[in-house]
C-alpha cells in the first residue's frame, strides 16, 4: 500500500462484444504519480464495473440464446415426430423443410425435397391445378386454411384424396414468410366412408324391406286375430244359446214329466179298480191283458219320476248355502229309516265339514249313494262308512260298503241315466239313481268316481270345492 | 135304536176338477162302511159358495169334511184353504188336502197354511181306497166333532 504507484504496466483485458464476436482490448493502465490511490482505484473501478455489466449481458444473450435454440430444436422435433405429413415452404413456395412423415409416405428423400420448388419434387407430383389455387390464390387471401381436399393420382401412391391444412406464417425479426402445410392422406378414410355410406344405404333398403314385410304380416295378424275374436264372439253367443237351451229343455222335461203324471195316473188307477171290481167276472186272458197294461203304467210312472228327479236337478235347484252335511245325511238316514231297519244296516261317519251345498239335494245325493250300498248288498248285513279328506281346495267324501261291488269295466257307465248292471227282477230301480248323483255333484262344481271290485264292496268318492262353484 | 140311525151320515164336500180323480174318490168312498154322501165342486169358486150355502147352493148342508184338491181352476186350492180358515163359521170343518207332490205340501206349509192333514193322491189304487178309508175312520170313530 504505497501511496505512490508502481511503474508496473498493469495489462487489462476487457471483453467487448457487439454479438459479431469478442475480442479483447488490452487496457495499459499509465503509471502516474500525481493521482492519488482512491483516484486510481475509481478509475480502475468504472472498467470493472463495466466488465461485470459486459460479462451479465454476455450471460444474458447467451441465455437468450440458448432458449432460442430450445425452442427451435422443439419445433423441428414435432415437425419430425408428427406422424402427418408436413411442409413448410418459404414464400416462394420452395421447401425449407419436409419431415420424415412427408419423405416416407411419397417416397421422396429429403434432399431432393430441400429448396426446390414444391412443384418440382418428387417428379413433378405435386404440379396440381387445385395446389397451386391453394397456395397462389386462397391462401394469400387468408392465413390459415384448413381442410382443403385434394384428389390426384400419384405417381409414387395412386390416386389418392389428401386433406390439406395450411398456414401463413410471419417472421417479424427478418420479415419473411412460411407456409406451412400439413397433409392427411384420407382416400383410406373416404373409401371407408363410402362402403359405410353403401352399406348404411343398402341396410336402410333392408329395413324398408323388412318393415313393408312386418307390416304385411302385421295386418295378416290384425285380420286373424278380428276373425279369432268375431269366432270367440260367435262362441260366447253359442255358449249362452246352449245354456239357455239346455235351461229350457231341462224345465221342459221337468213340466213335461210333471203333466205326465196325471193321465198315468187315470190309466192305472182305473185298470187296477177294474181287475179289482171285476176279477171274478174276467177270464185269465182279460186279467193278463189288465196286468201287463198296468204293469206298463206302473213303469211309465217310475221312468216320470225318474225324469222328475233328474230334470229337477238343474230345473227345480236353489241357491248354493252353508250346509251342515251332518244335517243331510241324517235326513237321508232317516228317509232310508225303514230299508236300513229291514236290512239291519249299520252306517257311520265321521266328522263332516259345512259346505256350500243346496241342501235339497244333498239329501238325494246322500240317500241314493246309501240307499244303493243297502240294496246291493253282500251276505253280510251292510256297514256303510261316510268320511271326507280335505285336499287342497276341495272337500273329497267317501261312501263306503261292503256290498257285492261292481267290475271296474263299468266304472264310467254306471253313472248314465238308465244304464243298470242288473235285472229288474234281481234288483229293482230304474237305474237313474246315480246319474242324478253325478248330476248333483256336477252341479256343485264336483266330480264323483268309484273305486270298486267284484265281491269286495264300492266307494264313491265325490268333490265339493271349498267355496261354491256355482253353476 | 138301530146301528142305521146311530151312525151319522157324512157330508163329505170334495173340491176336484179331475173327473177321474172324482170318480176314483166316489169308488174309493163305496168301499168305506161308513155311509156317506159326497157331493163334488169342480172349482175354488164354487166350493166357496156351497160352504157359504149361496146361489145354487142354499139348500146345501154344511159339509162335515171337505177333501180338496190343491190345483184347480179358478180359485186354487191354496186359496180356498185360506179362506176356510178365515172364516169364523167355517173354519172348524176339517179338511183334508189331496196334493200330488211334497213339494205342493211344503209350499202350504211356508205360506202358514195348515191343512188338517195333507194326503198326496196316490198313485195306487189300493193306496187311494186306504187313505180315502182313514180319514173316514179317524174322523168318524175317534174324533168328536163339533155339534152344529
Amino acid at each position: 500500500m504505497n501511496k505512490r504507484a508502481s511503474k508496473k504496466t498493469y495489462s487489462r483485458f476487457i471483453r467487448q462484444g457487439n454479438g459479431e464476436g469478442t475480442y479483447f482490448k488490452s487496457y495499459t493502465m499509465m503509471k502516474d504519480e500525481n493521482k492519488t490511490k482512491e483516484q486510481l482505484i475509481s478509475e480502475l473501478s468504472e472498467p470493472r464495473q463495466r466488465t461485470v455489466e459486459l460479462e451479465a449481458s454476455e450471460a444474458q444473450r447467451r441465455r437468450a440464446e440458448q432458449v432460442i435454440r430450445d425452442a427451435w430444436e422443439y419445433a423441428e422435433s414435432i415437425v419430425a415426430t408428427v406422424r402427418e405429413p408436413l411442409l413448410v415452404l418459404d414464400a416462394d413456395l420452395q421447401v425449407i423443410t419436409a419431415n420424415r412423415s412427408f419423405c416416407q409416405t411419397f417416397q421422396v428423400v429429403p434432399d431432393e425435397t430441400e429448396n426446390r420448388l414444391l412443384y418440382d419434387i418428387g417428379d413433378r407430383q405435386w404440379d396440381i391445378p387445385k395446389l397451386r389455387e391453394l397456395l397462389e390464390k386462397i391462401l394469400p387471401e387468408n392465413t390459415v386454411f384448413d381442410d382443403f381436399e385434394i384428389e390426384h393420382d400419384f405417381p409414387t401412391i395412386g390416386q389418392r384424396i389428401m386433406i390439406l391444412n395450411a398456414r401463413r406464417i410471419y417472421r417479424e425479426a427478418d420479415k419473411t414468410q412460411m407456409i406451412l402445410l400439413a397433409i392427411e392422406d384420407i382416400t383410406e378414410r373416404k373409401r371407408m366412408d363410402e362402403e359405410l355410406r353403401k352399406y348404411r344405404e343398402h341396410l336402410e333398403e333392408l329395413v324398408e324391406e323388412r318393415t313393408a314385410e312386418l307390416k304385411k304380416v302385421n295386418e295378416a295378424l290384425q285380420k286373424e286375430i278380428t276373425e279369432r275374436k268375431r269366432a270367440e264372439d260367435k262362441l260366447k253367443e253359442t255358449l249362452l244359446d246352449l245354456e239357455r237351451s239346455n235351461q229350457e229343455l231341462e224345465q221342459f222335461a221337468y213340466v213335461a214329466s210333471h203333466d205326465l203324471q196325471e193321465p198315468l195316473r187315470m190309466v192305472a188307477s182305473f185298470t187296477q179298480l177294474l181287475e179289482k171290481r171285476y176279477k171274478d167276472q174276467l177270464g185269465q186272458d182279460a186279467k193278463d191283458f189288465i196286468r201287463f197294461a198296468a204293469d206298463g203304467a206302473n213303469r211309465m210312472q217310475g221312468l216320470i219320476n225318474d225324469l222328475l228327479a233328474y230334470s229337477g236337478v238343474g230345473a227345480r235347484g236353489k241357491p248354493l248355502e252353508p250346509t251342515d252335511c251332518h244335517t243331510v245325511l241324517g235326513q237321508a238316514i232317516v228317509n232310508l229309516s225303514m230299508v236300513i231297519e229291514e236290512n239291519h244296516a249299520i252306517v257311520t261317519s265321521d266328522q263332516l265339514p259345512t259346505v256350500m251345498a243346496d241342501a235339497s239335494q244333498m239329501v238325494p245325493l246322500f240317500q241314493n249313494l246309501i240307499g244303493n250300498a243297502i240294496k246291493f248288498r253282500g251276505e253280510e248285513s251292510p256297514r256303510i262308512h261316510v268320511s271326507v279328506l280335505e285336499k287342497g281346495n276341495e272337500w273329497v267324501f267317501s261312501v263306503k260298503d261292503n256290498g257285492i261291488g261292481i267290475d271296474p269295466q263299468f266304472s264310467e257307465r254306471i253313472f248314465i241315466a238308465f244304464q243298470r248292471l242288473h235285472s229288474r227282477e234281481k234288483y229293482p230301480g230304474t237305474g237313474i239313481g246315480l246319474a242324478i248323483c253325478n248330476k248333483i255333484v256336477d252341479r256343485h262344481g264336483g266330480k264323483i268316481w268309484i273305486e270298486s271290485e267284484l265281491g269286495k264292496g264300492s266307494t264313491f268318492y265325490f268333490t265339493m270345492p271349498k267355496r261354491g262353484g256355482v253353476k | 135304536m138301530n146301528n142305521e140311525e146311530k151312525i151319522k151320515l157324512a157330508d163329505i164336500l170334495l173340491v176336484e176338477d179331475n173327473p177321474g180323480d172324482v170318480r176314483l174318490a166316489k169308488e174309493a168312498l163305496k168301499e168305506s162302511k161308513l155311509l156317506n154322501k159326497l157331493y163334488q165342486v169342480e172349482d175354488g169358486i164354487k166350493a166357496m159358495a156351497f160352504l157359504r150355502q149361496e146361489g145354487e147352493y142354499s139348500d146345501v148342508p154344511r159339509p162335515d169334511l171337505v177333501l180338496l184338491d190343491l190345483n184347480l181352476p179358478r180359485k186354487n186350492g191354496r186359496e180356498v184353504l185360506a179362506e176356510i180358515k178365515a172364516d169364523e163359521t167355517l173354519k172348524r170343518i176339517p179338511v183334508v188336502v189331496l196334493t200330488i207332490s211334497r213339494a205342493e205340501e211344503d209350499v202350504l206349509k211356508t205360506y202358514n197354511l195348515h191343512a188338517n192333514c195333507y194326503i198326496s193322491k196316490p198313485f195306487d189304487m189300493e193306496q187311494f181306497i186306504k187313505v180315502v178309508k182313514s180319514i173316514e175312520d179317524f174322523w168318524f170313530s175317534i174324533v168328536k166333532l163339533p155339534s152344529e
